[in-house]
């Protein structure tokens, strides 16, 4: 299991190509680095603001004497992290990576193929935690004035918080994939399973941390009176962040002991999950790929499908539609952020609790500042949707296709901002949802789309751009193209700056005249140059790259 | 038709010449069949024939179109099949072929006719409606040939066209090759099957390691290799 896991790494880590480019290609090696580098650096400001708000929670908590809270909250955080993002990267990287169709007719058992892959995703959770569960380990420790055991320890448990969420959502990945490999709907199912279990987190969460209507003073009473009574409440969403944050603030045995039960119940995660492994993994992989044929069509139905035309631009939209619902690992990327707003909105709802509270307070807001905030929730969707981002990753080695068809860049460039549209669209429910809530009038509710719209342009262009710049065609999973893909992050970044100097600029004209209309004029009209301004670098700079790409 | 002028490749800085200073033409109406041991040069050719390669230097020009100055043009008048089927396998047979009828502009008329009688021709018929994902190695190269021979353009550019072919449909591509053919089109494809080059093409030319070392007739190419009868023989004289 050992070789399997290091050629797991080689070949998921780029290790082997990245040694092949130094070797025989610097500049490319340089390339991949520098590229890093540029991440991080992009990342720092975002990372900062993190550790300014940890640094400030510390001081709070260590004013209440619960300065533990700092690190239960960091494992609480990382560990729901893992357990809803990973779901992803596990159902890709166990059952739709190229290379399983090698390995199983190896003499290896399912355990091992299995242990390997998830090995490999949990290197790649750990570098997901990092910036979240590393900054709380050093603004306590460095506040404390730790010794090195804190430190060593610190470490240890860093590389094991992903371990059990990550063995959880395996297991669940496991179970759902067995099921659905039953069935002739697999890929509605598995998108069916992945919502039910993003929708179960959230409400396990937030009714596990809720406070009980009416008692919050006697609530916050006995929380405070407790020396650890803060731990122990942000620890309810996720039990073992007690251990952890125990393991690293209690001192003497008791830390000790704390950490041993971390690591036991770590061991006893992967231990669970490779027993279920070597018992139902292939039930789920073997023939998952398989597909149901269809009826053949008959003659009249052949010339109903062949009939129709479209145009390029269009014919280029529907392709990447058709992918999108026909791959639900991109489906559930796509939405899974729109999904999440009206799922957080309905646990209220449930949980005793009520919208009340939340629409009085929207209901102090000005009416064309609410349509406004529907729109930039618009643009914000699209914003994160990784949709024009890895779009042209997404066509990996199939493109090829995109480069011989006779139909020029810039229309194929027209279909894919056609297609990031329709994909920001699928946000107009939620709109709506909030002119229902908030009493809009109709022309408020188009103006909101129609805004968002135009808000989703900036993100969607700049996105584009920077994914053709540099595009990652050569995955072997589909996961890879979004989740490991880093023009994502680039996109994200580069759009929120742009947002960022739309908010400023209409801020400005709204202090400055006190009416909606040259806030509307200038944060719209902002957005109209700043697109404009990507879409003309786009087609110009297309066709070369089209050329010069070589798969 | 093809017109292909002092073409160079090379990678790796100049380290590996994968074409070295080719010089070719096929003229309308020709089947031009181009072959090579693995490794000679063959599909890099093909690659900056069709545009998915940039050349080091040298120029292709086809159909009186230079790749470099006017790529549409040229994808207008070229099919390609490439040496691997590697398409849109969440599509359907028929939303591929469609897909391909959009942005070649195919009217839905045309679409209407060619469509069931090429899916006949290569027993497709009852398997369009399913995902490509479901298709065995030999119907994705059906159906890539399909969609190659839906539109009518003046070049046809072929990358092994007959792997994965059953033999009824091997025969069927070559007669329909031979019927375009005979209707002006051109036709340049690489191959390792020798016998169907050399009854099918009306000229052959032989790369090896990136320089055409032999192009003719087979009467000529014998006069290069003497005593040497079939293609095969031929072959292994000239790229031993």
């Amino acid at each position: 299991m050992l070789k399997l896991l290091g050629l797991q790494l080689k070949v998921n880590f780029g290790i082997s190509a990245l040694r092949w480019y130094l070797k025989n290609d610097p500049k490319r090696f340089l390339g991949s680095v520098g590229l890093a580098v540029l991440v991080i650096v992009s990342l720092a400001p975002i990372f900062y603001l993190y550790v300014q708000m940890m640094q400030s929670a510390y001081a709070i908590a260590a004013g209440l004497g619960q300065a533990g809270v700092v690190l239960a909250s960091a494992v609480v955080l990382s560990s729901l992290l893992v357990l809803v993002f990973g779901l992803t990267y596990v159902i890709s990287v166990f059952y739709f990576s190229r290379d399983l169709s090698l390995l199983v007719p190896l003499p290896l058992l399912p355990r091992d193929i299995l242990g390997a892959k998830y090995f490999v995703v949990l290197i790649l959770d750990l570098l997901t935690v990092a910036p979240f569960f590393l900054p709380a380990l050093w603004v306590f420790g460095v506040n404390r004035g730790a010794g090195l055991l804190y430190w060593v320890s610190g470490i240890f448990i860093f590389l094991l918080v992903p371990v059990v969420p990550l063995a959880l959502s395996s297991i669940f990945v496991l179970c759902l994939m067995s099921l659905v490999n039953l069935s002739r709907k697999k890929d509605t199912l598995q998108l069916i399973g992945l919502f039910l279990f993003l929708g179960a987190i959230l409400f396990l969460n937030t009714y596990l941390t809720g406070i009980p209507a009416g008692e919050e003073v006697d609530f916050l009473e006995r929380i405070l009176a407790d020396e650890q009574g803060l731990v122990r409440y942000t620890a309810r969403a996720y039990p073992p962040a007690l251990f952890a944050a125990r393991a690293l603030s209690a001192g003497g045995w008791e830390s000790l002991l704390n950490f041993l039960c971390f690591l036991g119940m770590s061991a006893a995660g992967v231990a669970l999950l490779l027993l279920a492994g070597q018992k139902i993994f292939y039930r789920g992989l073997i023939g998952g790929s398989e597909v149901q044929q269809a009826r053949a069509l008959s003659r009249e139905e052949l010339a109903g499908k062949t009939a129709g035309t479209l145009s390029p631009a269009w014919a280029i939209a529907l392709r990447e539609i058709k992918y999108l619902v026909r791959t639900p690992i991109y489906l559930f990327n796509s939405l899974a952020m729109v999904a999440i707003v009206p799922i957080v909105l309905a646990i209220p709802l449930f949980t005793g609790g009520g919208l009340a509270p939340l629409l009085e307070l929207l209901h102090t807001v000005p009416g064309a500042i609410q349509a406004l905030g529907g729109a930039a929730f618009m643009g914000s969707m699209a914003l994160f949707a990784p949709a024009a981002s890895s779009s042209f990753s997404r066509e990996g080695r199939l493109f090829w296709i995109s480069q011989v068809i006779p139909v020029s860049p810039e229309q194929q460039i027209r279909g894919k901002v056609l297609y990031s549209l329709i994909i920001a669209s699928f946000s107009v429910p939620v709109v709506a949802l909030a002119a229902f809530l908030l009493s809009w009038s109709i022309s408020g509710f188009l103006i909101a789309i129609l805004s968002g719209m135009i808000l989703s342009l900036p993100a969607i262009t700049s996105s584009l751009l920077i994914d053709l710049l540099r595009p990652y065609l050569t995955w072997d999973n589909p996961q890879k193209a979004i989740k490991q893909n880093i023009n994502v992050v680039f996109g994200m970044v580069v759009g929120g700056a742009l947002y960022y100097l739309l908010y400023l600029a209409g801020r400005h004209a709204y202090l400055a005249t006190g009416a909606a209309l040259p806030l509307y004029l200038v944060v719209l009209g902002g957005a109209a140059v700043l697109s404009a301004l990507c879409y003309g670098i786009l087609v110009k700079i297309a066709p070369a790259r089209y050329r010069e790409i070589a798969i | 038709m093809i017109e292909i002028a002092n073409l160079s490749k090379s990678y790796l800085k100049g380290a590996v010449k994968a074409v070295d200073n080719l010089n070719l033409k096929v003229k309308a109406g020709e089947i031009f069949g181009f072959l090579g041991p693995n490794g000679a040069g063959k599909t890099t050719t093909i690659k900056m024939m069709v545009g998915l390669l940039k050349p080091d230097s040298g120029s292709i020009t086809i159909n009186g179109f230079d790749i470099s100055d006017q790529p549409l043009a040229v994808k207008n008048s070229i099919s390609y099949v490439p040496e691997s089927p590697e398409i849109y396998d969440k599509l359907t047979g028929i939303e591929y072929l469609n897909f391909l009828g959009d942005v070649y502009s195919v009217p839905g008329a045309a679409r209407k006719e060619k469509i069931p009688a090429l899916l006949d021709l290569f027993g497709l018929s009852g398997v369009v409606g399913d995902l490509i994902q479901s298709y065995s190695h030999g119907m994705r190269q059906k159906i890539v040939l399909v969609g190659a021979l839906l539109h009518e353009p003046e070049v046809y550019i072929l990358d092994e066209p007959m792997v994965g072919l059953d033999p009824r449909s091997s025969n069927n591509l070559k007669n329909h090759l031979r019927e375009r053919c005979d209707r002006g089109k051109t036709i340049f494809f690489s191959t390792h099957i020798l016998e169907v080059a050399e009854r099918l093409c009306d000229r052959i030319g032989i790369i090896h390691q990136g320089r055409l070392i032999a192009c003719g007739t087979m009467e000529e190419l014998r006069g290069l290799a003497e005593g040497k009868e079939t293609l095969e023989n031929i072959f292994l004289e000239l790229t031993e």
